[in-house]
């Protein structure tokens, strides 16, 4: 944005005196915690509803007053974070010049993707809460880890999944606390890493190929909310 | 003379015990367990030295150290900011502060398990005859 100057003052000799304000760049205010709909929540929680008590797999950062609530909904839930421990995103690539690019090895220049796998049986889970563990992954890295998640759902199994789609600001680290079916608090973590990542929704489509979609909703705080189920076995 | 304060017995740091262990008082355990603690209608509290190898039962729990195994609670379950926790939890309610460490599922549909026994003991108390009252003077 540029600021217009005030025309400078003449002093003796014609001589122009330049006063200049420095710009000020208005840095992306830390969300407070606030109240944010939901959309997909309500519509997991009543797709689970014919279940007489749904075990769902929470791998999203810990939180007891989800566990509370998802309990009082009749669910059996079982946490494991999986955003806590993971590093915080590499550095961008540097430029390389072209000159150079033939000396680098094809390893130095491929990063080893990060992935997710919980450590449960196969086929124990009804549903699967991700919030935004895949804002923390590169796309192959997401896509290894949806295709484990998958592995831990019953048939017909759901997985929900948060993406933030705002580009222009860097959201912080976030523990989204449940408030209601139709509300989540959003909590900024300032001492947590933050999510590397932001998904075009031609990428998400592609991550999520494995599955059927349920629900897909862009809510006006620019997040972008997946429900899928998990793909029914191909008959022989 | 009734006690104002109630002591807890204390495991303290330097100390392996391997086994089942039961009481009837509130317990702190700052050493090393392996094995069962069974405290009903007590609290148990884990030091942030404690090490853990048990499943734990009583009616209230805190965690401040490390534990493995099932955690059951007739009232609540705290796991305190240096905890760590890998095992299920059965209780009533949960407080889990920031920073804790818990893989593990939760459950309270134990619930009406854990309140069929008093009901009965409830009655039993009902049961008995009624104090008489104080003759008029």
């Amino acid at each position: 944005m540029t600021i217009p100057l005030p025309p400078s003052a003449p002093l003796g000799g014609g001589a122009r005196s330049i006063q200049t304000r420095v710009p000020t760049v208005s840095q992306p205010a830390a969300p407070s915690r606030l109240h944010h709909s939901t959309k997909n929540l309500k519509r997991l929680i009543d797709a689970l509803s014919p279940h007489p008590a749904p075990h769902l797999l929470d791998v999203g950062r810990l939180c007891d007053q989800n566990i509370t609530w998802l309990i009082h909904h009749r669910c059996k839930v079982t946490v494991d974070d999986q955003i806590t421990p993971l590093p915080p995103p590499p550095p961008p690539p540097k430029v390389v010049p072209a000159h150079f690019r033939d000396r680098l090895s094809a390893k130095e220049e491929t990063p080893v993707p990060i992935v997710v796998e919980p450590d449960h049986p196969d086929g124990l889970f009804d549903a699967i809460l991700c919030w935004d563990l895949l804002d923390y992954l590169d796309p192959p890295g997401a896509r290894h880890t949806l295709l484990r998640l998958a592995h831990l759902l019953k048939p017909r199994g759901y997985l929900l999944a948060f993406f933030n789609c705002e580009r222009a600001a860097t959201r912080p680290a976030t523990l989204y606390r449940i408030v209601s079916a139709e509300q989540l608090d959003y909590e900024p973590l300032p001492h947590a890493h933050p999510p590397g990542r932001a998904y075009e929704n031609r990428e998400i489509q592609e991550l999520f190929i494995g599955f059927d979609l349920v629900n897909s909703c862009y809510l006006k705080n620019r997040m972008r909310e997946i429900l899928v189920q998990k793909k029914p076995a191909p008959r022989h | 003379m009734t006690q104002s304060v109630q002591q807890s017995a204390l495991i303290g740091q330097s100390i392996l015990f391997k086994g089942e262990l039961t009481g009837n008082e509130d317990l702190i355990i700052d050493g090393t367990v392996e094995g069962k603690i069974d405290l009903k209608e007590h609290h148990l509290t884990i030091g942030k030295n404690g090490r853990i190898k048990a499943d734990l039962r009583a009616k209230t729990i805190t965690i401040i150290g490390e534990v493995v195994g099932q955690i059951v609670a007739d009232d609540k379950v705290e796991l305190q900011a240096t905890s760590r926790l890998q095992g299920d939890i059965i209780a009533n309610r949960l407080s889990i502060a920031d920073g804790a460490h818990f893989k593990g599922s939760v459950d309270m549909e134990r619930k009406a398990e854990m309140v069929k026994p008093a009901v009965i003991h409830d009655e039993k108390l009902h049961a008995r005859p009624p104090q008489r009252a104080p003759l008029p003077v």
